[in-house]
């Protein structure tokens, strides 16, 4: 049951439609993911950007004739496919290319850490998760009062009992939960915009219900 | 089943639950204010309907979701979320070795780094580094040194920083030094130097970073003076982001200087370097030889004394950058470094504007607030100044279309206190001004909309806005120190404070007449005019607010989210010409908004977006004049200047922004080697309103004409200009 007025505007339709708006924000969401993953793969920043660069072309190339059918799979899991690919494609022209000890080496010291997490794919999709939740938040945050996104804020993500909350910021308990239910509904209502109806749950293996479909 | 009315408010006290109608419109604040309340009493005791909202709003997983995504909203690790960031230094356990004096060693240090370069075949350059070409040396520190260097693989250049040989053995110097780098590679931002890659040669580890050819924010304060306010919140709000995202990762820059800014394109970009040498640096040098290593002009009082520091640390140097962009020398000064250690620690620098009077005060303010010796009085942190410094930036640039920022932060005005108080003492003035504002802001943002008396007037131009600015919002010691043509102020008790104190008790008619009073003498017209509305709406006379709401909208007040979320406004909400007015400000703003992002594009030089914007939105609205202003600039700037003249022209014939086409089309005519009409066109900017002098002088687009003597009369009749509105504006001021 889902009792909210669904909004829901297709990212991915609405790309189609050339609006600039919706271009900037799947910019905005997918370019960090990307630059992430190829950094992991080992690729300088510099070349990590023109990797996004490219993905970006090949988005906007291949968007007109979008069909989800002929493509065998999600949107994300495409536009995965095509940064693994492209980001591949570069590592290989920079290995051709005369190499000294510091790019390679650089990137080895860079991604030193203990990679914990074994899937590219996982961490490239959370990342893309993340940072829809972070421009979500970021959209919202001048629309309401700064007292409703504290409230919202320590009770959701800090995980404070909404009466401390009331306490600290000086409101009801009533105006805590309403600050609350409310900005969730409508982050909700925005990180569903990056919900294709053709896009599988496959992408989040570890949390089917991540996408929540409407009845 | 619906309930309505009188029921459901019955229903809200009761124990029954209610139906999801009601939260749905709960949920889409679709609610009038008596069953809002209602119906927040009710979920605040059941929770069964608090089940039912969360259950409406997201499953358990989007709530862990909500958690884990935002939990760490600011930490940008691209390097994926299995990694952790690096941890602030004081975390790792102190040292316990001993690092070797480097002060008297270090032309022998620098001889020996040479030595330790690779071969090269290019005759041009000193050796190489890995696969890097050094060209020379471009910068020393304590720890390293700064090479010039060119990758030949991508052809590009590069600055290479290097360790010392005197650190190389230096266990824990060594490893913060790799460490450091690999914390500062993660921190993505724009504002922060990229860093391509680190390594070792010869055990030594270098780092490999973007170079930037241009000069640092000293080099342009020695060289040209203080900067406008304009500048110094376009730059501030740079170096405040790019400290933002180093504290998100743990770092602490502990050394910003205005030598650590480097700008490009001259202004353009700032951009926040020498990150991380100086903690292996300072680590040390306090405790092993009892000198401080480099200058402690621009440190903060706990680290001067030693102590340990964290991000707030670098909001105090941060703030003492800015008042030496804003005034041309550091705030605190001494012969000695313990005098100046001294000063840091236990003096309030002079006033600002006592230094520079054309500093708006609003930004003199935040920097006081910045040099709060208690870190706990300063901003919380390095993203909250950059996003103050950021609404500010928007509103110089466009204060006829951009709403005033709320300056919450700040501490509240009211106009009863100012006006008769010129008695105090200008220096203690300051140091109470000072911990005024940390505790009004210890009280969190308030709504302090009808508190801050100031001229809403969407059809003056920026300059004239400005002046206004000085005079309506400035502290008392501010504006007594700038202000020398008004030294007898005359105390008028403004009519629009009057309103809002009458607002404030709820004698809403006296209100009305206060308010209409202002509008006839042109005192905050549009904010009096809304403010009608409000009173009016509070009456539940809608018709007439509904008119007053038009009024407020003609004269320039498009504040939509004012609109959507005032209270007072709450028995308008259902009304149909209400959605309509919000919708109608609503794609105003949308527009504002895109201009805006257009004009920070083209800062970036990325005109083909900007270009594109400015044409959307030109498509949709061929008659914005302040898109038809920008994107003529924009093609100006991109040297098109045959295609640019025919949008000067448009704006130089539009209501708001005539002055500024006027100057543009001067600029193309002195470009153009035409001074006769250049002039011609300076004249008509001027007498519309523009008086930057300072603009006039710097700007390279008129080096043709500057030297005719023409040019010397023009400079003083924007002077004079200025002048007489400054004094047109504190007369009609309340103060």
């Amino acid at each position: 049951m889902n009792q909210l007025p669904q909004t829901r505007q297709s990212l991915l339709i609405r790309l189609r439609d050339r609006s600039d708006d919706a271009w900037s924000e799947f910019v905005d969401v997918y370019e960090r993911a990307i630059i992430g993953y190829a950094c992991r793969r080992g690729l300088q920043e510099a070349d990590a950007r023109d990797v996004a660069q490219e993905v970006f072309a090949a988005v906007s190339r291949k968007l007109p004739t979008w069909d989800s059918d002929s493509n065998r799979g999600s949107f994300r899991g495409w536009l995965f496919r095509v940064t693994r690919n492209i980001a591949i494609d570069r590592i290989d022209q920079l290995a051709r290319g005369p190499i000294d000890g510091g790019g390679s080496h650089a990137a080895r010291m860079l991604d030193a850490e203990p990679e914990t997490d074994p899937s590219d794919g996982r961490a490239f999709q959370l990342e893309v998760r993340r940072k829809i939740f972070q421009w979500a938040a970021e959209q919202i945050r001048p629309e309401v009062q700064e007292t409703s996104w504290r409230a919202f804020y320590l009770t959701s993500v800090d995980g404070m009992k909404p009466s401390e909350v009331a306490e600290q910021l000086g409101v009801s308990a009533g105006a805590v939960y309403a600050a609350k239910f409310r900005i969730t509904a409508r982050l909700r209502e925005l990180v569903s915009r990056f919900d294709h109806p053709d896009d599988p749950d496959e992408i989040f293996p570890s949390a089917q219900n991540f996408t929540e479909k409407p009845q | 089943m619906k309930i309505h009315g009188e029921a459901r408010m019955n229903m809200a006290r009761s124990n029954t639950c209610l139906d999801h109608d009601t939260l749905n419109q709960f949920l889409n604040q679709q609610l009038l204010g008596d069953e809002e309340t209602q119906v927040m009493m009710h979920i605040e005791g059941c929770e069964d309907c608090r089940t039912t909202l969360t259950e409406m709003t997201g499953k358990a997983c989007f709530a862990s979701e909500i958690r884990d995504h935002l939990g760490n909203v600011e930490v940008q690790n691209v390097f994926g979320d299995a990694t952790t960031p690096a941890r602030s230094k004081q975390d790792a356990p102190p040292s316990e070795d001993v690092i070797p004096s480097v002060a008297d060693e270090s032309q022998a240090d620098l001889d020996q780094i040479l030595s330790l370069l690779g071969p090269t075949d290019d005759p041009e350059m000193l050796g190489r580094i890995g696969p890097y070409e050094i060209g020379g040396v471009v910068g020393r520190g304590c720890t390293g040194v700064v090479f010039k260097a060119v990758d030949k693989r991508l052809n590009r250049l590069v600055a290479i920083k290097m360790l010392s040989p005197a650190f190389a053995d230096h266990g824990t110097a060594r490893c913060r030094f790799e460490r450091e780098a690999r914390s500062i590679a993660a921190v993505r931002d724009d504002q922060v130097i990229s860093v391509f890659a680190v390594a070792d040669h010869r055990g030594l580890p270098y780092i490999v970073m973007d170079y930037m050819p241009s000069g640092s924010l000293q080099q342009r304060i020695d060289r040209s003076g203080p900067l406008s306010t304009h500048e110094v919140t376009r730059i501030g709000m740079q170096i405040a982001r790019a400290l933002g995202a180093a504290h998100d990762q743990g770092i602490v820059h502990r050394d910003v200087k205005p030598a650590n800014v480097l700008l490009e394109n001259g202004m353009d970009r700032a951009i926040v370097t020498d990150f991380g040498l100086a903690r292996v640096v300072d680590e040390t040098s306090m405790t092993r030889t009892g000198a401080i290593s480099g200058t402690p002009q621009f440190m903060s009082p706990e680290q001067a004394r030693g102590e340990l520091v964290d991000h707030r640390s670098d909001l105090f140097s941060l703030g003492s950058v800015l008042y030496t962009a804003c005034t041309g020398h550091p705030p605190f000064r001494g012969e000695t470094i313990y005098g100046v250690i001294k000063q840091v620690c236990e003096t309030t620098p002079r006033p600002i504007r006592e230094l520079n009077p054309d500093i708006q005060p609003w930004i003199c303010d935040l920097i006081n607030r910045l040099q709060c010796k208690d870190p706990a009085e300063r901003f919380a942190s390095a993203a909250e100044v950059a996003d103050i410094l950021e609404a500010e930036l928007a509103y110089l640039q466009s204060p006829a279309t951009v709403p005033k920022p709320s300056r919450a932060w700040r501490r509240p005005v009211p106009s009863s206190n100012a006006s008769g108080t010129a008695s105090i003492v200008k220096k203690s003035a300051v140091a109470v001004g000072a911990i005024a504002i940390c505790v009004a802001a210890l009280f969190g943002p308030s709504e302090t909309f009808q508190f801050m008396p100031s001229p809403f007037a969407g059809k003056d131009s920026g300059e004239k806005q400005d002046a206004a600015d000085s005079q309506a919002e400035a502290p008392m010691e501010d504006r007594k120190s700038s202000m020398v043509f008004t030294e007898n102020p005359k105390p008028k008790q403004n009519v629009y404070d009057k309103g809002v104190q009458a607002m404030d008790v709820g004698e809403l008619t006296e209100a009305v007449n206060f308010f209409k009073q202002a509008i006839e003498q042109d005192q905050c017209a549009a904010k009096a005019a809304y403010n009608i509305a409000c009173c009016h709406a509070l009456e539940k006379r809608v018709d007439e607010s509904f008119g007053s709401l038009q009024q407020a909208i003609d004269l320039g007040y498009v504040d939509f989210r004012h609109f959507r979320d005032d209270d007072d406004l709450r028995n308008l909400r259902n009304d149909p010409r209400f959605k309509k007015i919000l919708a109608e400000l609503e794609s105003i703003e949308k527009v504002n908004r895109r201009i805006s992002r257009a004009i920070q594009l083209r800062w970036e030089k990325k005109y083909e977006e900007a270009d594109k914007i400015f044409k959307s939105v030109l498509e949709g609205d061929p008659d914005n004049s302040k898109a038809i202003l920008e994107y003529g600039f924009s093609l100006h700037l991109q040297g098109k200047l045959d295609e640019a003249i025919a949008w000067h022209r448009r704006a130089a014939k539009s209501r708001d922004w005539d002055h500024y086409g006027n100057y543009n089309i001067a600029c193309y005519h002195s470009l153009k080697g035409e001074p006769d009409l250049a002039f011609v066109y300076f004249k008509k900017a001027i007498q519309a309103g523009l008086w930057d002098v300072k603009q006039f002088e710097r700007d390279s687009d008129l080096d043709a004409i500057r030297d005719d003597e023409r040019f010397e009369e023009l400079i003083e009749l924007a002077k004079s200009k200025r002048l007489e509105s400054e004094r047109r504006e504190s007369d009609q001021s309340s103060f």
